[in-house]
């Protein structure tokens, strides 16, 4: 895969978004905000967090130790295309 | 001015919450309607500030803390969701019209539990004969904002977890003053004002929600999120946000969170300071004052009345030395009926963190100068 593909994990709403974005980040990953592309979410409104590729595994290892909950991951290909992941 | 409004809303804020709101407008734009920087930002704001009062206010999320535009509406969304016509709402002797009114409205079979005025033994005591199998819903002001009477919040929280009822905290003039625990208490809805004891701006305000199942919106619109949902989403804190929310007040709301959990004994100087005025108003023969000086049952708020002076005519008289003080039932009828003030209404000087001893002071001479009128 490319080095520039993310993955997005899916969450219910903003605030839960920017709370596992905050989670992890504190946990020294790199997670941010993002709003995923319409062919996701069907042109409805909502929110991810993005974390890189290399990160992905531990990232959800560590939001499943915390007990947060997250939606389904989607990998996001640098040309645009999303494929939905089994994490 | 010597401003003693406090429980109306606090005039004077600290600076960084001037500071906040005032660059709040003009670069935070509406959190989850975009992807651009403005937007971000403010929804990283918004996501500060729940959170910090997650934190204050000991709430497991920071999605169970929702904006309100006051407490009224954060009690009014708690009274709609938990009540019903005709059936059994029991309230404390001293709540507030933003409770006593949605109630009415909503045909709430309203059930006083009157114990007098600075008697924790008799409020326990009333509410333990109140809360009976067939209430649906207790609502509870932990401080009345006409006599700042402290109610005993925790053994009402423990009844109401104990006969399985559900409770609305209205915390309009003690948060934060007074602790909140909301994990402790097991209520389900806290109310509060952003501008009074938070420090934050008009217009701002926090709902503390138990679970987003009880939460029934009371404003219905643009969420930022499930656009394509014909009803509200689900989840909180979105559910509750309809519209554009007020991001000046939050930015504001946030520094003034960051003020008051730096300061934890703010209730302690403002008990001081009214202590400090009614030792001098209590000198004066004509003077009855509404005051009770033993620990842990009155806050910063003193209520009086000026022996043959309307009360209305003493707050313009004091308004024209400087001095400003609020007249009349102050929107709590409940309370004047309690403590037997609903004739004359009463006057009522309120404090806050930057209110001094030297201002009240000039406070009880103005009085002293009035009652000789």
């Amino acid at each position: 895969m490319s080095p520039l593909t993310t993955y997005l994990i899916m969450c219910k709403n903003q605030t839960a978004a920017l709370r596992l974005a905050d989670y992890l980040s504190g946990k020294g990953f790199y997670a941010s905000l993002t709003r995923p592309p319409a062919g996701i979410t069907g042109g409805d409104c909502s929110f991810a967090v993005k974390v890189a590729e290399r990160q992905l595994i531990q990232a959800l290892a560590a939001l499943n130790e915390s007990g947060l909950r997250h939606g389904k991951v989607y990998a996001y290909f640098p040309d645009g295309r999303t494929q939905l992941t089994n994490a | 001015m010597i401003y003693f409004d406090n429980a109306a809303t606090t005039l004077r804020k600290p600076k960084a919450v001037e500071d906040a709101a005032a660059r709040a407008v003009g670069t935070l734009a509406s959190p989850g309607r975009g992807a651009y920087s403005a937007a971000a930002d403010a929804a990283e704001t918004a996501y500060k500030c729940r959170a910090l009062a997650a934190n204050y206010f000991n709430v497991s999320s920071p999605e169970s803390v929702v904006f309100t535009f006051n407490a009224t509406h954060g009690l009014n969304i708690a009274v709609n969701a938990l009540s019903k016509r005709g059936e059994r709402m029991v309230i404390s002797g001293y709540e507030h019209n933003a409770v006593l009114r949605p109630a009415a409205a909503l045909g709430a079979a309203l059930a006083a539990a009157q114990g007098g005025l600075f008697s924790h033994r008799e409020a326990i005591q009333a509410f333990d004969r109140a809360l009976t199998n067939t209430t649906r819903v207790c609502v509870v002001n932990h401080i009345s904002n006409v006599f700042g009477f402290i109610q005993p919040i925790e053994k009402i929280a423990e009844m109401c977890r104990d006969r399985n009822i559900p409770l609305i905290l209205d915390a309009s003039q003690s948060a934060g003053a007074a602790e909140i625990d909301f994990d402790a208490l097991g209520a389900e809805f806290i109310a509060m004002p952003g501008h009074k004891g938070l420090y934050g701006p008009q217009g701002s305000g926090l709902l503390l929600c138990r679970d987003a199942e009880r939460a029934i919106p009371l404003l219905y619109g643009g969420s930022g999120s499930g656009s394509k949902l014909v009803d509200m989403p689900m989840d909180l804190p979105d559910r509750l946000e309809a519209g554009t929310l007020n991001m000046p007040g939050i930015a504001g709301l946030y520094e003034g969170l960051k003020f008051v959990a730096s300061e934890p004994r703010i209730l302690r100087h403002e008990s001081n300071v009214l202590n400090y005025a009614a030792d001098g108003l209590a000198l004066n023969p004509r003077i009855k004052l509404f005051r009770n000086s033993a620990p842990g049952l009155q806050s910063g708020v003193l209520s009086f009345i000026i022996h043959g002076i309307d009360c209305e005519a003493a707050a313009e008289r004091l308004s024209e030395r400087g001095i400003a003080v609020r007249a009349g039932q102050h929107c709590a009828p409940q309370a004047h009926l309690t403590a037997g003030t609903a004739n004359t209404g009463t006057i009522r000087a309120s404090f806050s963190a930057f209110n001094t001893l030297a201002e009240a002071d000039v406070f009880v001479n103005a009085v002293s100068e009035i009652s000789r009128e």
